[in-house]
């Protein structure tokens, strides 16, 4: 073992070896025991000086172990969970998961609004004011209540009559607002959004009428 | 990187031995037992050869393994109901982390005599490291302690890279030269039997 390939060892180390010289040299380590044993003795020096745990196993067990484990059949369905987390620096995985997810929200939104005027015809509907079922009303889920809830009767609650007109639109809005980012949060639930996105667009009853 | 696509294991047996300590190190950071940290980092090195087939290039080999070493580390923590990290953390960050914030995650599992073998190496290091001529020693500790590449020490010490480099690896070979008996290939694997016995 040259001084030369030690040299160059030790540059590899540190990144700071080019890609031919460091191919050459893997091959090398590979192929010359005293030379594997060096390299790991550099590591388990850097080791020692940061603190580290000590890495006491041979590189070449660790070889030997990996391709038995591989032999056994160990991981073998990781192709293409792995192949999901291929990402380049400064993007964000766009995966399976992610992707059915945001299929499934999308799919949400056209059943909602293809089914909206049916629901709003008799069965369950969205509330018209978040309010309502934030404390008058025991909801079964938020942003969905049976259809007793009409304005009327919750104009008769008092904590909402003692706020001006403008206090209201306020509390609404951010209601309507909270609601819309516990079901986008919540992603097990998104339909509760995607019938409060498609009411947003309807016009809104005014409580005080 | 294509000749292990094509199920070359010779080639992949040059990643993992270029990238094993690196990935351990990284796994270490999260993972405690050092046993569980070798079983971590094999299983990130299976899944990624399965998957190397399918690896298309779009990010460095590294990068792309360091988000798998994280995943296998993440999915250990959760099967062993302990907290998984919270965010995402940078490929360089991850290596310093430890070193940085003075925490060495590994510390509190090692049994006293692993601890006391590892107080005993970096002793003898340090010890060596002080024995070392002024200009060998101002670039290796620049080097192993404060993490510059080699460019920047060299237009700190005012030298060319090449002597840099040279400077680090005489330096290193001075260490060995003293390591190198309480390292032998013998008490290597009595260490790796004490670790997982």
């Amino acid at each position: 073992m040259t001084d030369r390939a030690k040299e160059a060892l030790s540059a590899i180390m540190d990144g700071e070896a080019g890609e031919l010289e460091t191919r050459r040299l893997l091959e090398e380590i590979a192929r010359n025991d005293e030379l594997r044993e060096l390299w790991d003795r550099y590591h388990l020096a850097r080791s020692a000086v940061a603190g580290d745990a000590l890495d006491t196993t041979d590189s070449a067990d660790a070889i030997r172990r990996l391709w038995d484990a591989v032999d056994a059949g160990a991981y073998e369905e990781s192709a293409d969970t792995v192949e999901a987390t291929e990402t380049v620096p400064g993007r964000q995985p766009f995966g399976l998961r992610t992707g059915a997810a945001a299929l499934g929200i999308a799919a949400s939104v056209v059943m909602a609004v293809w089914l909206y005027p049916i629901a709003d015809s008799g069965g369950l509907r969205v509330t018209a004011d978040p309010v309502a079922y934030s404390g008058t009303q025991p909801a079964t889920h938020p942003g969905i209540q049976q259809p007793m809830a009409t304005p009327a009767s919750i104009s008769d609650d008092a904590t909402w009559e003692t706020l001006s007109a403008d206090e209201r639109a306020r509390a609404q809005a951010y209601l309507l607002q909270h609601h819309q980012r516990q079901s986008m949060v919540n992603r097990a639930h998104p339909i509760p959004y995607a019938k409060l996105a498609t009411h947003r667009s309807q016009p809104q009853p005014d409580r005080n009428e | 990187m294509r000749r292990v696509q094509k199920g070359d294991r010779r080639a992949f047996d040059l990643l993992f031995l270029r990238y094993r300590h690196k990935i351990r190190g990284l796994v270490g950071r999260f993972v405690r037992d050092p046993v569980e940290v070798d079983d971590v980092v094999q299983e990130a090195f299976i899944k990624a050869y399965r998957a190397l087939p399918n690896f298309r290039g779009d990010s460095a080999f590294y990068t792309w393994l360091y988000r798998i070493a994280i995943n296998a580390s993440k999915n250990y923590l959760a099967a062993s109901g302990r907290r998984t990290p919270t965010v995402d953390i940078d490929v360089d960050l991850a290596e310093q982390l430890g070193q940085a914030d003075g925490t060495y995650a590994l510390r509190d599992s090692e049994s006293p005599e692993q601890a006391l073998r590892r107080d005993e190496l970096a002793d003898t290091i340090r010890l060596a490291i002080m024995d070392l001529p002024d200009d060998l020693r101002t670039t290796v500790t620049l080097r192993e302690f404060d993490g510059l590449s080699y460019r920047q020490i060299a237009e700190i010490t005012d030298c060319p890279v090449g002597t840099v480099r040279s400077r680090i690896f005489r330096a290193r070979e001075a260490i060995d030269e003293r390591i190198r008996y309480l390292v032998g290939p013998r008490r290597r694997q009595d260490g790796a039997r004490a670790s997982r016995g």
